[in-house]
């Protein structure tokens, strides 16, 4: 049987009122303007995607300058737009910084996402909800 | 799991089997109260940590009990605590230590500058123009969702 012995364990955040979620700081980088942000990682999201305010913090006035993109959920189309950034995730000593792809939404919305397309391509992520912990490692 | 010794003996547990029992049928002292708290795996007592002053009772009642299976658990899930959360960003720090207030912010954006609440608007405007003013390079920014929006599901 596979076993993995993460890197990184963290508790999750309390980013709703009220509630513990899987979430991670990360730095959203153009350029010479970068952002943190909380984002909650989000297995069921095939996107990355933040609110187009963290998209003024980093001189995109205008997230429609981006490549339109869209989901379809239960819920509804939500629109999004695409821009080529950089993301840094920096947990003590170690710090990594990637090129990605984010999208940014049309408008505010609760959370911003950390999609499969980015985190889950470049860490193996672990869950473990009842003790509201998750870990990380980065896959090589 | 390996035994934890009894804390009245210091020899070995009965384990499980054994667990609750009041009786002494192997001539020990009676410890079924004690032993709910002391006995049970560690994640019960990070939850559910047991009230120091109920420790300190049961040790001046019985002052010849060494407390020591209570003290590798003490030490136990508090140093795996720290290791985990020396890692946190100073923003996930904020936000933890601040949890019980963001609910006063609901609507609101945050400006969080090296542990300080720098500013707390409604209006992001208001925000980018903290940032300006306070010559911020990489503004950590958290918006609070509303009591509606905690719900938010997307899928």
């Amino acid at each position: 049987m596979r076993t993995v012995d993460y890197q990184f364990s963290f508790f999750y955040l309390p980013i709703a009122a009220g509630g513990l979620q899987p979430a991670l700081p990360v730095d959203l980088i153009r350029g010479p303007m970068s952002t943190t942000v909380i984002g909650m990682l989000d297995s069921g999201s095939t996107f990355t995607i933040f609110n187009p305010q963290h998209a003024q913090l980093l001189g995109i006035e205008d997230v429609t300058d981006g490549e339109a993109s869209h989901v379809t959920t239960q819920l509804g189309r939500v629109d999004f737009y695409r821009f080529d950034l950089e993301m840094r995730l920096k947990f003590g000593t170690y710090d990594r910084r990637f090129p990605c792809r984010i999208g940014f939404f049309d408008v505010r919305r609760p959370r911003n996402i950390l999609g499969r397309d980015f985190i889950f391509q470049h860490y193996e992520v672990g869950f473990r909800d009842r003790a509201q912990e998750f870990h990380l490692s980065e896959e090589l | 799991m390996s035994a934890i010794p009894n804390p009245l003996t210091n020899r070995p547990n009965a384990g499980a089997a054994n667990f609750g029992r009041t009786g002494n049928h192997t001539g020990e002292p009676q410890y079924s109260q004690f032993a709910s708290w002391v006995t049970v795996p560690r994640r019960v007592f990070i939850y559910d940590v047991p009230d120091r002053a109920e420790i300190q009772q049961v040790t001046q009642q019985v002052p010849q009990i060494q407390l020591r299976p209570v003290a590798v658990a003490q030490i136990e899930s508090p140093s795996e605590r720290t290791r985990v959360q020396s890692l946190e960003s100073p923003e996930a720090q904020w936000l933890r230590e601040h949890s019980q207030t963001l609910g006063n912010y609901r609507g609101e954006w945050l400006l969080i500058c090296e542990g300080e609440l720098l500013a707390h608007d409604q209006d992001f405007a208001a925000i980018r123009s903290a940032v300006h003013e306070h010559g911020i390079q990489s503004p950590f920014v958290y918006y609070v969702p509303s009591e509606e929006e905690s719900n938010f599901l997307i899928l």
